[in-house]
């Protein structure tokens, strides 16, 4: 594999792991605003 | 060997990312998630479910002779409370005083429904005559004193204030002293009340809702604390019973027994359970719609006492 597919493929998969973890922190941080304590408490809190 | 090396970073950083998200889900996202339905999610409680005036409504109907008529008061308040509030405009009001569009009460309605947190701002701003709640937060109080209202509290029912686990929790019994040892931090570790080896993340409900303001009496001026590293161990919750037990009735949660009382409607009416709180009708004093009167007198009676005990709460009297 050349150098430069090397550092592309890199790139693409650090943008899109950034991406996912950012949406999944924002997600989280959604339901922590609008779960009940008794939905909370019933999945494992 | 130099394409072993690179599809092999590749392969570790794809791993890298893969592992924190799933870590993230498994720690937080997944106990955020609510189960209950969509409409529990938006309003709390099912309207529609305790609608007053629907055949297939699960609101409390009996036959009495009073009736309210000219200028209707409007209700509003709790949602633990709502189908109590619900069954008294059912039994006394008008049927056409109450408009449902399908999600929820029109401004036209005399039935409202706006939560705790709203309606002690709606009774003292004059959106609401009267509203069923549990005691009010000291912010609630504050801000009726700010707008120069008085608000009279009527009690109407009594209701127990219960501490809910996981249902996994090994733990089915706690002191009143280890409550609020947990929740003023003493204790931070499920092993020193009876449980397992665990963290103790004693969760706590936002500012001016009725069983924060209750839990705030509870703890009697002790300071509450959340434990940081919560999240890694088992909560503990409050609620109100019936809110638990009947209107949510989620499978997943279990109701502790209190210095040992267990939770039942006998051991809560004959005192024995320790944690019981009275519910209010609630209403400017300088309020001159007589039909508030009128109303409280009638809750207070045999047949509106009968709605507060046939909805599954304890009669004032």
């Amino acid at each position: 594999m050349s150098d430069k597919l090397f550092r592309s493929i890199l790139i693409i998969i650090l943008i899109i792991g950034a991406v996912s973890t950012a949406v999944l922190v924002a997600y989280t941080y959604y339901l922590h605003e609008h779960c009940s304590i008794i939905s909370y408490i019933a999945n494992g809190g | 060997m130099k394409l072993f090396q690179q599809l092999s970073t590749l392969f570790l950083l794809i791993m890298c990312f893969v592992g924190f998200d799933i870590s993230v889900y498994n720690l937080f996202t997944k106990r955020y998630i609510n189960n209950t339905s969509e409409q529990m999610q938006a309003k709390s409680i099912e309207l529609d479910k305790y609608l007053p005036f629907e055949e297939n409504s699960e609101v409390i109907k009996i036959d009495t002779d009073f009736r309210l008529s000219g200028d209707l008061p409007v209700v509003d308040g709790a949602a633990a409370l709502y189908p109590v509030f619900s069954g008294f405009v059912n039994a006394v009001y008008p049927k056409d005083s109450v408009i449902f569009d399908g999600e929820n009460f029109t401004p036209e309605s005399s039935l409202q429904y706006t939560n705790t947190l709203r309606a002690y701002k709606s009774v003292v701003d004059g959106g609401a005559d009267i509203i069923f709640c549990a005691e009010p937060s000291a912010e609630q109080l504050e801000y009726a004193d700010e707008q120069g209202v008085e608000l009279e509290f009527v009690p109407i029912g009594k209701e127990a204030f219960v501490f809910i686990v996981n249902n996994e929790n090994p733990v089915d019994n706690l002191t009143v002293e280890q409550i609020r040892g947990i929740y003023s931090g003493k204790y931070k570790n499920w092993s020193q009340v009876g449980g397992d080896n665990t963290i103790i993340d004693p969760v706590q409900r936002i500012e001016g809702s009725g069983s924060q303001s209750v839990m705030v009496s509870f703890m009697d001026g002790i300071p509450m604390k959340k434990n940081l590293f919560g999240f890694m161990g088992r909560a503990v919750g409050f609620s109100f019973r019936y809110y638990v037990s009947e209107i949510v009735d989620n499978g997943g949660v279990k109701m502790l027994s209190v210095n040992g009382v267990y939770l039942d409607k006998e051991n809560i009416l004959s005192g024995n359970y320790p944690i019981t709180v009275d519910f209010y009708a609630v209403y400017r004093k300088d309020n001159p719609n007589i039909n508030i009167k009128l109303l409280t007198d009638w809750i207070l009676s045999d047949d509106g006492q009968q709605i507060v005990e046939q909805s599954g709460y304890i009669p004032y009297y």
